[in-house]
């Protein structure tokens, strides 16, 4: 950040660096880099890879076929070989087959290993590794849910690795955590990590901002340096596993984060990502989105590691699990959920069933004594119809149909007072009527969708006007600040010139009291002069009472003379000119007097002039430069007034960005809740649709059954019943 | 603060070099070995590209944090590109870095490890050329500067507002250029009104001037012009200058008079010195 105010000792720049290593041969002595073969660039020039404090090259030796990075330090940094030393050594120690994957690399540190210019400078040699960022992995692999929910449990295996040894890179991003052919992780970019042995020194880095708490600072460094990171690149991860849309919604392309960054993290209340995997349907996402949310406000070495979100302990063969497994893997009684999701996730919900329990008879059963009397009178009633016609009795009110008539009407009576075909109709009545209070579940579901999609699009429309209502917040908040930007630059740029011209104006008022001081004697001198006492020549006594008379005693008193023309002689005449630059002609001077009394006059001021002074005194001098200094001062505190004028103007510009923003975050926030609980009603609504579209089945069903059971208590039935029995 | 922006690739910064063209570049610059003006400043501003180039490269390539644009100003005002880039005003520093008029063999001595020095040949990309014909239209320089800073500010408001840097060696001849350099730090973005840096090069000699911080001492009234017209060196430069040893108060402006050799190349890297790059 260059936050030194000294010289420091100077290193070469990048350029410089790639020029050097145009010539391997010259530039090393290790035998291994010497004479080495760059990569170039299309140009021809050594390929870099430059970063903050360093440039890294790739370079094969010739010696040993083997491919280095080759890091040279462009600034420098304190206590750098002991640091490198300190972690080489712990790094060098861990064993490999107890960590989750390969991730360490192996590296060297040479001082004086490389020449530039004059002097030699050290240079830092790491294995070559083929793999690709992290960024640039899941720009390509973002859609692939099992590779990505694979990742994030490497990445987890991985910060437990580094948790058990006490070890912290100090700059977990995109950029250093490098993804191999094989899926596993390589972590790069060493200048900061932390190791027990460097405990007691600081910092060197603050490491990426879309990576760290807002609370860390400049001192901090220690072996919980990486949690915050690990909690944010999980997140992440695990959420681009869940959702692989995230990753074009969330992350901006060539954006120097994954989903969220520092401002998410300096203003979580107004922040639309955090809000956006906050929301998310899947628990997993919403419940660390939350975590991610709770750290943001708390110290550094109080942030719980990132294996606390995965109790369990896993080894390299866990880090198969499924996308599914994945989500419901958990320590014991927390409901299927790790520990710190309890109180996130409501109970499942346990459908009640509904089944209808009556049912109607399926025929008639026991022959009541109505019934027998019905099934007695048949036989009768149909021999009397026969009677009657052979008899060929015809009696008007008696028709040969009345017997079977009589017969007929008592057998439905009969029929009407049996109690199954009460019982069926009554279980009918309640069937049907339950059916018709349960909606239909196509309508339903139908109406339901429409809800939906109507919610839906409104939702999208909020989440599209949110940002645009900040936008607007901001580019207002800029246009102000342009503003106050713009009028101070206008006035700083005014008082510049003013204070500017100040010497130009000391120099005018200088030179003019001088002037000024010059001819004040001039005057004096002319006014000792009497034309009395030292009359020029041709003026008597006389003529020097007249002049007197007329106001002219002394040189000072008149300035010169014109001539006139008198009509009346047709002569030159003249007028003497006071000092007001009156004429005034006093008799007995003529044109030649009044030229004498001029010369006299040229004489006296030219011999005064000789002897004006010609400086002004310190005195003087002082006070017309005290004014100007005073001015100067006056100039400059105004000067400095725009600047804190602009500063309070940006204050309040920032004020009223804070408080819209505040205001739109509280306006979302409230928005969000209620589509949270309108989105809650729809899923109630569809467990409900669900179990109803059960239960209208069952229904319907028994409806239909019931009616078929009617059907076998028909007329028909109930007459085959009387004879038969059943 | 103003000047804190992070440069990054969607809120990227311009670099505009104004360079003085007129006959008089042809003079030699004051330094050890005498060079020519024009060269001087050309071999600067082809290096310093490259540097940029060098310090913007990642795994994918060069990023575009930068767009640089090298104006000349002499018989013509316009694009010093020469090249495939000729013409082209603001170009993307991705584009720069692949596109050099040509990439020259330059002799140079280096240690031989053994005590002595031994000849090379390095690789040195240019993307101009020294050019020393015309008078000196600083204005319509200074105008044309506007108009690109007036353009890149509507295009980026939020981000760290372009940097036009002038290097020359003479008076204006097309009128004084205060109100044409008054304009283009009238221009801003949220982070803070444009940067003009002035870059006067010596054919004198002498004592270079380097980021002063006032008027006084300036041997003419031309002089005193160039100081009023550059910009205070925002903190993060004024850091940096003071690292490599310059003298810095709060009140320094990106300026310097009679500069040599060495202070060219000091200048530009001062004054292109960027805020942290993501």
């Amino acid at each position: 950040m260059g936050s030194a105010t000294g010289p420091q000792p100077q290193f070469p720049s990048g350029a410089d660096y790639a020029e050097a290593l145009q010539h391997t041969q010259l530039c090393f002595r290790h035998p291994e880099l010497k004479g080495a073969r760059p990569e170039l660039t299309k140009l021809g020039l050594p390929r870099a890879i430059s970063g903050a404090f360093a440039s890294v090259f790739s370079l094969t030796s010739t010696s040993s076929g083997r491919r280095y990075a080759i890091k040279c330090f462009t600034r420098h940094v304190p206590d750098q070989e002991r640091r490198y030393e300190a972690i080489s050594s712990r790094l060098a120690r861990l064993n490999p087959a107890e960590l989750s994957q390969p991730w360490n690399l192996g590296f060297e540190y040479l001082p004086d290993a490389i020449s530039v210019g004059r002097d030699r400078y050290p240079v830092l040699k790491m294995e070559w590794v083929e793999a690709i960022t992290l960024s640039s992995w899941l720009e390509d692999n973002h859609t692939d849910r099992f590779a990505v929910d694979r990742l994030a449990d490497r990445f987890e295996a991985l910060t437990r690795d580094l948790a058990a040894h006490e070890i912290a890179h100090g700059d977990l991003q995109h950029g250093n955590l490098l993804v191999a052919s094989d899926d596993t992780l390589r972590l790069v970019d060493y200048d900061g990590m932390y190791v027990p042995a460097l405990a007691g020194m600081g910092g060197t880095e603050r490491g990426h901002r879309n990576y760290q708490s807002p609370l860390r600072g400049n001192d901090d460094f220690g072996a919980a340096l990486d949690r915050f990171s690990a909690w944010v690149i999980f997140l992440s991860l695990k959420a681009i596993a869940s959702d692989p849309a995230l990753w074009n919604r969330l992350h901006e392309p060539s954006g120097e984060f994954l989903l969220l960054t520092e401002d998410d993290f300096k203003n979580p209340g107004s922040s639309t990502r955090l809000q956006t995997l906050l929301a998310h349907p899947d628990r997993t996402v919403s419940g660390l989105a939350d975590q991610v949310r709770s750290l943001v406000f708390q110290p550094l070495d109080v942030l719980p590691p990132l294996a606390s979100a995965v109790p369990e302990q896993r080894t390299a063969a866990t880090t198969t699990s499924t996308v599914s497994a994945r989500g419901t893997t958990a320590a014991p009684g927390a409901g299927g959920l790790p520990g710190w999701m309890i109180g996130h996730v409501p109970p499942p919900v346990t459908p009640t069933p509904t089944t209808p329990s009556v049912t109607s008879p399926d025929g008639f059963h026991t022959r009541t004594p109505l019934d027998v009397t019905a099934a007695a009178l048949w036989p009768l009633m149909l021999a009397a119809t026969v009677l009657l016609v052979v008899v060929g009795l015809s009696m008007p009110p008696i028709g040969p149909g009345v017997p079977v008539f009589a017969a007929a009407a008592l057998t439905a009576f009969a029929r009407s007072r049996r109690e199954e075909l009460r019982q069926s109709r009554a279980v009918l009545a309640k069937l049907t009527n339950e059916l018709a209070q349960l909606d239909d579940p196509v309508k339903a579901a139908e109406k339901l969708r429409k809800d939906r999609a109507k919610f839906d699009a409104a939702e999208a429309k909020r989440a599209a006007a949110y940002p645009r209502a900040q936008d607007k917040l901001t580019a207002q908040y800029h246009a102000e600040l342009k503003e106050a930007e713009k009028r101070k630059v206008r006035k700083q740029r005014d008082m510049d010139k003013k204070i500017d011209g100040l010497s130009e104006e000391l120099r005018r008022a200088l030179a003019k009291a001088l002037t000024d001081k010059q001819s004040a004697y001039v005057r004096d001198q002319l006014g000792r002069r009497l034309i009395a006492q030292d009359p020029p020549h041709g003026i008597g006594p006389k003529l020097a009472a007249r002049l007197a008379a007329a106001g002219i005693r002394t040189a000072a008193d008149f300035t010169g003379y014109r001539s006139v023309r008198n009509t009346h002689y047709n002569s030159t005449g003249a007028v003497l000119v006071l000092s007001s630059g009156r004429g005034i002609d006093v008799h007995g001077i003529g044109e030649a007097k009044a030229i004498a009394l001029d010369a006299w006059r040229k004489h006296l001021v030219a011999s005064a002039e000789a002897r004006q002074p010609t400086a002004l005194s310190v005195s003087e001098r002082q006070s017309i430069e005290q004014g100007i200094a005073h001015r100067r001062a006056q100039l400059t505190a105004q000067r400095k007034a725009v600047e804190s004028e602009t500063d309070v103007l940006r204050v309040k510009a920032r004020k009223r960005l804070e408080d819209g923003q505040e205001r739109l975050a509280r306006e979302n926030t409230l928005a969000g809740d209620r589509a949270r609980q309108q989105r809650q009603e729809f899923s109630r609504r569809t467990v409900a649709l669900q179990q109803n579209s059960a239960l209208h089945g069952t229904l319907s069903a028994s409806v239909e059954a019931a009616r078929l059971r009617q059907r076998g208590l028909s007329f028909a039935r109930y007459l085959r019943f009387l004879y038969i029995g059943r | 603060m103003p000047y804190t922006a992070e440069i990054s690739r969607s809120n990227p910064t311009s670099i505009i070099f104004l360079v003085d063209q007129s006959t008089s570049m042809s003079d030699p610059i004051g330094g050890e070995v005498p060079q020519q003006k024009a060269d001087v400043v050309a071999d600067a501003i082809n290096r310093l590209l490259t540097e940029l180039s060098v310090k913007c490269a990642k795994e994918e390539g060069v990023r575009d944090y930068f767009h640089v644009a090298v104006v000349g100003y002499g018989a013509t005002v316009g694009s010093a590109f020469a090249g495939s880039l000729a013409g082209r005003d603001l170009v993307p520093l991705s584009e720069v870095a692949d596109n050099p008029a040509r990439v020259d063999e330059r002799s140079k001595k280096v240690p031989d490890g053994a005590g002595g020095l031994v000849e090379t040949v390095v690789n040195f990309p240019l993307w101009m050329d020294p050019i020393a014909h015309g008078g000196t239209p600083m204005n319509r320089a200074l105008q044309y500067a506007e108009s690109l800073v007036a353009g890149w500010t509507e295009r980026y408001p939020a981000g760290f507002p372009p940097i036009v840097i002038n290097l020359t060696d003479g008076e204006s001849t097309d009128g004084d250029p205060t109100a044409a350099a008054e304009a283009i730090t009238s221009h801003a973005t949220a982070d803070g009104a444009a940067l003009l840096f002035n870059l006067h090069v010596s054919a004198a000699g002498g004592t270079p001037t380097a980021f002063p911080d006032s008027a006084d001492g300036l041997p003419d009234s031309y002089a005193r012009t160039l100081f009023a017209m550059s910009s205070p060196l925002p903190s993060h430069m004024r850091s940096y200058a003071a690292s490599q040893g310059q003298r810095v108060s709060e009140a320094t402006r990106g300026f310097v008079y009679n500069a040599d050799i060495t202070t060219v190349v000091q200048f530009l890297d001062i004054g292109t010195r960027a805020t942290e790059l993501r």
